[in-house]
């Protein structure tokens, strides 16, 4: 079942002479459950093609569906609502707010949403992220390990149907690095959420269904790995 | 919500420094507004009570209703109340006064004394209609006098004038104003009063209203207060009876808010418009900058929030939360402190503002709160805050999330608008160039702190201005530089009852030195070569007349004063000489007061000038005054173009002025005309000795002025005449105030009404403690709005250095030395003070002429620019940016850089 479906999403910044294309005419589809590996040079156009696809930046033109839904024709209200629901992101640098705890940051999404928190999803992902004994603690109190991985839990929260990582890994060693992609390869098929992963690091690239390479804003390759489960 | 509250409150509590001084701020302006609206009702209230106290409750009353109309004003809309006073008639009282020859007797209802001010004197109320309270002025100006228990003989009439009834709204009508159908009545005296207010016993009123009770007539004047007196004009538009005449009470009427009466109302509302533009301009720009800074800072957090799905409505409800939080914890502090500040300073001052605005001690200044204007300063304070909150929440919120979070919303940088000059480098080096770039790459973030900057100067600069213009004022109401602590100014024409008066003066025990004085100005004629330089530096000789006396003298107006001889000794003595050393040849020498000083205005205000009178090389110099010939049984009637003099008989003029003839029909043979030399007499003087003190006198030293012991008057006063001569006792005493109240109670008792007591010491206390009151707000004022200033830009510059945090921690890491980075904010600091003085000092320059333009509404004060506040404006902005700057930089140099680089949220 396809879930998403990009087309022709073209965007730029500048005009004139100064005019940089960082996507130009890129279409691609993705099915549901599916975990797919973005890679390419840096400015190559892949950290703006993840933010168009989680509703945090907007094409100069194209389309974006989700769950068949024409993202970018909602106003700022629903597609604020689409942000917390139906996209999980995850940043290199994670983003997490200075002036809240653990459990404040990562069910952030369902208390903006104005829903009860579920006790049993929380304490099963603090556990699953190890966290559990960290709960009250302030983001810089964390090592970045323990920052990457609240805000993987933030984006996990809402269980949302796709989950969208831009180089999680790329500010940790290797061990970290190792975990935090576990931890997202296990939500990927533990709850069947498709997971989309922005990385320079060729050992998870290769762990994935699907990569997309993509050069000076456009996709150069796309190919799927054949491997038992 | 939960959680947004939360994450409010705990960014507040980080952000400990900027959230306090935002508080600090609000409850600074709060103060202020509620200080300034509640200080000004209460002053309000003040003049009310006092007005009501001094002249009546009443806002207006009918004049010369009909009895059967007068019952039903109290029917008509919006009448709270009435009172009546019935014209009983009119009577020959054999008055001074041509113009006031009438008693109006004037019979009171129960209700009178509710509405209108009785200030009895002596005695009591009338209580039937043989008993009558008549009005000091009575006395004083209309020269009959009676006293309490006195029976009166009045033949009480009707006035009519030109054959048709007229009341006390006409004036005298010489010829024909008579009293028709008199009737004999018998009045016993039972209470002194003072006179009515002008608005009830109009000024040409030609009767003095005396009181009776319970007495009858066919013509009613009919007091009223209203329900509100906004509703007065209204109500006296309304036609009520035909031909109806309304006499309001005007000063309560403008205390009250009905309209104003001009002049100081529009000067009062004209200052607290100023001070409240300049209280709102200040606190919201502190307010607003607060916030924005607070804004842009969590920018990056807004980004965040949003990509987790955070709505625009929720991140402004933040916003709105964190203006709600600091409204909540300043607003109900800074009116609490307003009104306990302006209730404190108006309690200490209160006895300056009864002296100043209420010397019949009839109303207390108090801090009256009034809820409604409470009310509104919050609702407008919280107004403040939540706009100063939307506006950068707006601006923040726009920004895409991705935008927001990599925080390169602001940055839009060509290479052209980060250009410095070669001049900048050379003069400041690496360090120059890096402040001049970082100016200009961040325009929004400098400017916020230019503009308070400015603001600050504009505020300081304006409010001392404010100060400085109503000092001015106030001093311009009474410059009292003279001797003596009580002054009675006589007025008698012979010299005799002049030294009775001094005698019961100088006998009073309360009096420790007393002095009389005669005093009058005419030409003196000085000798041109004894007159000094700087005589003529101050009058230049082309401006001045020649002596009519001899060739080689110069006329110039001067004052000769004769105090009596013990003053004179004492005087005397204290200039270094005394009155055997002035002898010669059984004359005394006048003793002269050579260092003449006196103000002008000018351009750059109030200069003081001053000089000496004659050289002290031309002693003893021989000098002439001269005044106008008087002829016995003759009178002066007329000066021709060429100054020659016409004299008339006084037997003529009086037959002249029986046939109704005027001067111009006078017989030219009957004229005696005089050049203008003969028309004047000489008196020669000698000048003795000369000095800077003055004399006990109320002359101040503004005069050129020659003294003379009282025991040579013969030369000067001829027949004991003194008609023409000022006549002044100066009186020495700790217990003037005292001592005015019985002088002017015996005068009173006496029958004396050619003397006034004033209380000097008692005006020039006055000044001094309107001076003080004045200064006292205006200092407070300004130390709240510097203190409002100074939050503002510390709370700016130091914020827009720890934003640079993590640049600052790169340009270490690539060797800026400390050194080099001190001389980086130094430079920067240069260009913030710079740029705010640059447009601060022309703002200031403007509101200084406008409050100028308003004070000149009311008062000649030249235009001035008051330079001591700039001096300490300029000195201060550059003080307060460079302490920032250091506060600032001693946060940052704890920085390690790695770490500083490391830091993703501010």
């Amino acid at each position: 079942m396809e879930i998403l479906r990009i087309e022709n999403l073209t965007k730029t910044y500048g005009a004139g002479e100064n005019m940089v294309r960082a996507l130009d005419n890129v279409s691609l589809s993705i099915e549901k459950g599916e975990f797919v590996s973005i890679i390419g040079p840096s400015g190559s156009g892949k950290s703006t093609l993840l933010h168009i696809i989680g509703g945090v930046d907007r094409p100069t033109s194209g389309k974006v569906y989700m769950n068949g839904q024409d993202v970018y024709a909602q106003n700022e209200e629903q597609l604020a609502i689409f942000r917390r629901r139906e996209v999980g992101l995850i940043y290199q640098f994670y983003n997490l707010i200075p002036v809240l705890n653990v459990v404040e940051n990562m069910t952030l999404p369902v208390l903006l949403d104005g829903r009860k928190v579920n006790e049993e999803r929380l304490s099963e992902l603090l556990t699953a992220l190890s966290l559990s004994d960290r709960k009250d603690n302030l983001p810089n109190q964390l090592s970045g390990g323990q920052q990457q991985r609240v805000s993987i839990g933030r984006a996990l929260m809402n269980a949302p149907s796709v989950m969208l990582a831009d180089e999680p890994t790329g500010n940790l060693d290797s061990r970290n690095s190792q975990e935090i992609v576990e931890l997202l390869k296990m939500s990927n098929r533990k709850y069947d959420q498709t997971l989309i992963v922005i990385t320079h690091d060729e050992n998870i690239a290769l762990q994935a269904d699907r990569i997309i390479a993509i050069e000076d804003g456009r996709i150069t390759r796309d190919e799927r790995i054949r491997r038992a489960h | 919500m939960g959680v947004l509250l939360k994450y409010t409150i705990r960014t507040l509590r980080k952000n400990r420094m900027r959230t306090f001084v935002t508080l600090v701020g609000i409850v600074l302006s709060m103060a202020l507004v509620t200080a300034v609206i509640e200080g000004g009702y209460s002053g309000q209230q003040f003049l009310v009570r006092g007005t009501e106290a001094d002249i009546g409750r009443f806002y207006g009353f009918f004049m010369n209703l009909h009895p059967e109309d007068a019952g039903k004003v109290s029917s008509f809309e919006g009448v709270t109340e009435t009172a009546g006073m019935t014209e009983v008639g009119w009577a020959e009282i054999g008055s001074v006064n041509v113009q006031k020859p009438y008693l109006l007797v004037e019979s009171i209802d129960e209700h009178f004394e509710e509405l209108v001010a009785v200030h009895l004197l002596e005695g009591r109320m009338p209580e039937n209609d043989s008993e009558l309270v008549l009005p000091y002025h009575l006395e004083t100006n209309g020269g009959v006098h009676h006293a309490v228990g006195d029976t009166l003989e009045l033949s009480v009439g009707t006035r009519m004038a030109d054959n048709s009834r007229v009341h006390m709204d006409t004036p005298f009508m010489e010829g024909a104003d008579e009293i028709t159908g008199a009737e004999e009545r018998t009045y016993t005296v039972v209470g002194i009063m003072e006179r009515f207010s002008w608005d009830v016993e109009y000024k040409k009123c030609p009767g003095y209203m005396a009181l009776t009770k319970g007495g009858s007539g066919d013509s009613v004047n009919v007091f009223f207060r209203l329900k509100s007196a906004r509703k007065y004009q209204d109500f006296t538009r309304k036609i009520w009876f035909e031909d109806q005449k309304i006499q309001s009470n005007g000063s309560l009427l403008a205390y009250s808010g009905s309209f104003s009466d001009g002049g100081f109302q529009q000067l009062l509302y004209g200052f607290i418009g100023v001070l409240v533009f300049l209280i709102a301009f200040g606190s919201i720009s502190l307010i607003y900058n607060s916030f924005s800074i607070s804004v842009s800072e969590r920018t990056r957090q807004y980004g965040v929030l949003k990509s987790v799905g955070a709505t625009k409505r929720q991140i402004r409800g933040t916003v709105f939360m964190e203006a709600l939080t600091l409204s909540l914890i300043a607003i109900p502090v800074g009116l609490f402190l307003g009104c306990a500040g302006i209730g404190l300073t108006l309690y200490f001052l209160r006895d300056i503002f009864q002296r100043m605005f209420d010397p019949g001690n009839t109303a207390r200044m108090q801090l009256v709160l009034n809820p409604a204007a409470l009310g509104i300063a919050a609702l407008s304070g919280l107004v403040t805050v939540l706009i100063s909150a939307f506006i950068p929440a707006k601006r923040a919120i726009r920004v895409p999330p991705i935008s927001a979070i990599r925080e390169n919303a602001d940055v839009r940088i060509r290479p052209r608008a980060v250009r410095t000059s070669r001049l900048t480098q050379k003069l400041f080096g690496f360090e120059g160039t890096m402040a001049a770039k970082n100016f200009k790459r961040n325009r929004r973030r400098y400017r916020s702190t230019v503009v308070s900057l400015f603001l600050s100067i504009v505020l300081f600069i304006s409010a001392s201005s404010f100060s400085s213009y109503l000092t001015a004022s106030a001093t311009d109401l009474g410059a009292v530089d003279t001797a003596g602590d009580v002054m009675v100014q006589v007025n008698t024409e012979s010299y005799d009852a002049l030294m009775k008066y001094y005698d019961t003066i100088r006998l009073n025990p309360m009096t420790e030195e007393a002095s009389v004085m005669l005093y009058c100005a005419n030409s003196l004629e000085v000798p041109e070569d004894a007159l000094s330089e700087s005589f003529f530096a101050n009058n230049p000789k082309e401006e001045l007349q020649p002596g009519l006396y001899a060739q080689g003298m110069l006329s110039i107006y001067a004052a000769v004063i004769l105090i009596d001889d013990r003053q004179f000794d004492i005087y005397a003595k204290a200039c270094g000489t005394s009155r055997e050393a002035l002898t010669k040849d059984g004359e005394v020498q006048a003793i002269l007061m050579n260092a003449v000083k006196y103000f002008r205005y000018e351009e750059n205000g109030r200069k003081f000038y001053s000089y000496e009178f004659l050289k002290e090389s031309a002693l003893p110099a021989s000098v002439v005054m001269s005044r106008i010939k008087e002829i016995e049984g003759f009178i002066l009637t007329e000066f021709q173009e060429d100054n020659s003099a016409e004299y008339l008989p006084q037997e003529y003029l009086d037959e002249l002025d029986q046939k109704g003839m005027s001067l111009d029909d006078a017989d030219p043979e009957k004229k005696i005309i005089l050049s203008e030399r003969d028309a004047h007499e000489y008196i020669p003087l000698t000048i003795g000795a000369v000095t800077d003190r003055l004399p006990l006198s109320p002359v101040g030293s503004s005069f050129r002025l020659l003294v003379l012991p009282l025991s040579e008057e013969e030369r000067l006063i001829s027949n004991g005449e003194i008609g023409s001569f000022q006549q002044v006792i100066s009186v020495r005493s700790s217990e003037h105030a005292k001592l005015t109240e019985e002088l002017t109670k015996t005068f009173r008792e006496e029958g004396v009404s050619d003397i006034r007591v004033e209380d000097l010491a008692e005006s020039r206390e006055t000044v001094r403690m309107a001076i003080l009151a004045i200064n006292v707000f205006s200092y407070g004022f300004i130390i709240l709005i510097s203190l409002i200033a100074v939050a503002n830009i510390f709370n700016t510059i130091s914020t827009n250095i720890l934003l640079r945090r993590r640049e600052f921690a790169m340009l270490k890491s690539v060797g800026l030395s400390e050194r080099g980075f001190r001389k980086m904010l130094n430079y920067e600091c240069l260009i913030y003070g710079f740029k705010g003085l640059l447009f601060g000092l022309p703002a200031a320059v403007f509101m200084t002429f406008v409050i100028w333009r308003i004070t000149t509404t009311s008062f000649e004060v030249p235009f001035f620019i008051p330079w001591q506040s700039v001096v300490i404006a300029v000195g201060s902005v550059f003080a307060v940016v460079f302490a920032t700057m250091i506060y600032a930089r001693r946060k940052l140099s704890k920085d390690n850089p790695i770490d500083a680089l490391k830091l993703e949220t501010l």
